[in-house]
């Protein structure tokens, strides 16, 4: 189990335990019950790199313990 | 991250068909679900959940390390501490003491000798405070400070105040050698700012004013500081001072002839009473602009009257007087340049001015005297009017003048219709101008007229008056010849001669003409007559006269060739003429003509240029030799006079 903390930048900081297999799009479950906020909204991405795509894992991107992960709003474009 | 909310999550994750997340609290479950025969660490999955449990191990062990280096350190600390409680058992000082000696018997016994070490170092300590107390009262004087130096100028001492000097702060090897040193912290800074400002100025190497009296000059003296080290201002305590800058600055002080030196500042705040140096530029205070004093003729004329009424009083300025009575008031300039050639001798001229100013104050309040003054000044003439540097009339002047006053009575009276009865010689005038005489109403008027004005005579100025177009043919032509608007000598006997030669011809082939007309009609009357023609056949008629006919055309034409070849001289001459009857000459007309040609006429400018041309042309022809209204002719010799003698003047009349 790794604790990934997810940062908007605005405030809202939140830490979420996950495994390192799981998917994207299963994370971003798991941070839409955390931050309130629908799950296709939400795009999370390293700092200054491009946003992750859902069917990759978090290890894939090597999300491993107490990394941050930052989140944006995904406007579908 | 608590199990509570891991709990919750897991239900999420159980919801979305995820594997649940790993509640801290609970124990790890069975291992079971991994197979046995799978190894550990094959796939990612298992390499995973073995990552957790082993970074939980390394924790672990982690603390348990810490653990074991805590109690570590206790045991050697406490170690540490058993050893030092080691070293301080014994008996200690204290416990020499023996027991016996703290009893009251003893501690009496004791008592004696205890007051008396009480005394002796009461004692002591008095006659101790008393030998400070000695010492502190023995005054300094300046036999102890004998020898010390003081590392400053003895001027600074001078102003005055307290000055606190402290020991210099050098090395301990450095006070050895040299000694001790006093300085004023306050002044060494003030030093030291002075120095930096000096620094600060840019000071010529060279300064040819700066010349030193005493001789003592150094080549390339302003490097000599930085060869040698700076001089040191230092004197010490107790000796004659022996620099003799700064005997001189103290004589400067005492007010003792000052020698001045080069390099030698003197405060000059203490200089306060001495004379200030005088500047080389005045004051403005000072300075008293003189008034220029206008100069008033009539005054210095009254002066002047006044010298010539009291001539007894002043006894030396007679013969000037005298000049300047005989000159008299027109010629003031003269007198003026008299005077200053006359002032040579200025001891005598002012003088003399005090001589005259006395006199005219001793004069002044007399009224009696100004009254006659008064009236010998009107009544003499004032001639100024000749002074007045206007227009000077002289003969050249009045000459031009009578003419312009001539031609002004020629144009009040224009008579030209009657008078020229008596002298015109073109006939066919005659009897116009009579007949516009007899249309004249006044003509007792005109009569008069003629009788005032003698066109007859010769005018009294010597110049002959203009002629007048209306006084004929001749009259015009001489007018036209006047103005220059003719060519008069040239060609006119041949112009004459070529136009009779021309009309004898024309009037010698009107002849031959009719002479050969009636020749022809002659002969046909004859052949009728003759009946000759009544024998012939119409034909054989026909053929004869034709005959008769060529015979006589031969002839004529022979006589006329030869007239033609004697007498006919044709003049050939091209005329153009523009729009308004302008001749014009072979490159205006060929300009005219290109013009009409290519249906355009030249630009604005050239047009307009043109055109002006022409109205000068035309006005000049217009213009009289004598009209003094314009620059033209004689008129413009006044004008010209007046420019060379540099007067300003207009003509009124």
């Amino acid at each position: 189990m790794i604790i990934v903390t997810v940062n908007d930048r605005l405030g809202t900081k939140a830490q979420i335990p996950a495994f390192p297999s799981d998917t994207i799009k299963q994370f971003k479950v798991m941070v839409a019950m955390r931050v309130g906020r629908e799950p296709h909204e939400i795009l999370l991405k390293r700092q200054g790199e491009r946003p992750f795509k859902d069917q990759l894992s978090l290890a894939d991107y090597g999300v491993s313990n107490g990394v941050q992960i930052d989140l944006e709003v995904d406007t579908g474009d | 991250m608590d199990a509570a909310s891991i709990e919750e999550l897991n239900k999420v994750r159980r919801a979305m068909g995820m594997k649940p997340l790993p509640v801290p609290g609970e124990a790890p479950k069975a291992r079971s679900p991994t197979p046995e025969g799978e190894d550990k660490g094959s796939t990612l999955e298992t390499r995973e959940a073995a990552s957790y449990d082993n970074y939980k191990k390394a924790l672990e062990a982690e603390a348990a390390k810490k653990k074991r280096e805590e109690r570590a350190a206790a045991i050697k600390k406490a170690r540490e501490m058993a050893q030092r409680n080691a070293i301080l058992e014994g008996k200690g000082i204290a416990d020499d003491v023996e027991d016996d000696e703290l009893d009251a018997k003893a501690w009496l016994k004791n008592q004696k000798k205890r007051q008396k070490q009480i005394q002796a170092a009461k004692k002591a300590e008095e006659d101790k405070a008393a030998a400070e107390a000695a010492a502190a009262a023995a005054e300094h004087t300046a036999r102890d400070l004998a020898g010390v130096k003081v590392a400053h100028d003895m001027n600074t001492f001078l102003e005055g105040g307290d000055q606190v000097l402290t020991l210099k702060d050098t090395g301990v090897l450095d006070a050895e050698e040299e000694g001790d040193e006093l300085e004023n912290i306050e002044l060494r800074e003030r030093e030291k700012l002075n120095e930096r400002l000096d620094l600060k100025k840019k000071k010529p190497l060279y300064d040819p004013n700066d010349i030193d009296e005493t001789g003592e000059r150094t080549i390339l003296s302003q490097y000599d500081e930085e060869i040698n080290g700076k001089k040191k201002k230092a004197f010490t305590l107790g000796q004659t001072i022996r620099s003799t800058a700064t005997a001189d600055s103290l004589a400067d002080i005492l007010d003792s002839a000052p020698v001045q030196r080069k390099g030698q500042t003197v405060d000059l705040d203490m200089l306060d009473d001495a004379p200030a140096p005088v500047s080389d530029y005045m004051d403005a205070s000072e300075i008293k602009v003189k008034k220029p004093k206008k100069k008033k003729t009539k005054s210095t004329r009254r002066r002047d009257d006044d010298d010539v009424l009291y001539p007894g009083e002043t006894e030396t300025p007679e013969t000037e007087q005298q000049m300047e009575i005989d000159s008299g008031p027109s010629y003031t300039k003269k007198r003026k340049t008299f005077d200053e050639d006359f002032v040579d001798d200025d001891d005598l001229q002012q003088s003399l001015a005090r001589q005259r100013s006395a006199a005219l104050k001793k004069r002044k309040t007399r009224p009696e005297e100004l009254a006659k003054q008064l009236r010998e000044e009107s009544n003499q003439p004032e001639p100024e009017a000749a002074e007045a540097g206007g227009i000077v009339i002289d003969e050249i002047s009045e000459f031009v003048d009578a003419l312009y006053a001539e031609r002004e009575e020629e144009k009040k009276a224009p008579k030209p219709k009657s008078q020229p009865r008596a002298e015109t010689a073109v006939t066919a005038m005659e009897e116009e101008s009579s007949d516009e005489e007899m249309e004249d109403a006044d003509k007792d008027g005109q009569q008069s007229e003629r009788a005032t004005s003698p066109t007859g005579e010769l005018p009294t100025t010597g110049v002959e008056e203009e002629k007048l177009v209306a006084q004929g043919m001749a009259a015009t032509f001489a007018l036209l010849k006047d103005r220059r608007l003719i060519d008069a000598e040239s060609r006119g006997s041949e112009l004459v001669k070529n136009f009779r030669e021309s009309a004898h011809f024309k009037a010698e082939l009107a002849r031959l003409m009719k002479k050969f007309d009636d020749e022809t009609r002659l002969q046909r009357e004859r052949d009728r007559a003759s009946g000759r023609l009544d024998r012939m056949s119409t034909r054989e008629r026909e053929e004869w006269q034709r005959q008769q006919n060529t015979i006589r055309e031969q002839h004529q034409a022979r006589v006329m060739e030869q007239l033609f070849r004697e007498a006919y001289k044709p003049t050939v001459e091209l005329k153009y003429v523009d729009a308004d009857g302008r001749s014009l000459d072979q490159k205006e007309a060929f300009k005219e003509l290109s013009h009409q040609f290519h249906g355009k006429g030249s630009g604005k400018g050239k047009t307009d240029k043109r055109l002006k041309k022409l109205e000068a042309e035309r006005r000049r022809m217009a213009q009289s030799m004598l009209d003094a209204s314009q620059n033209v002719g004689m008129s413009t010799a006044a004008s010209h006079q007046g420019k060379k003698r540099k007067e300003a003047g207009v003509r009124l009349a």
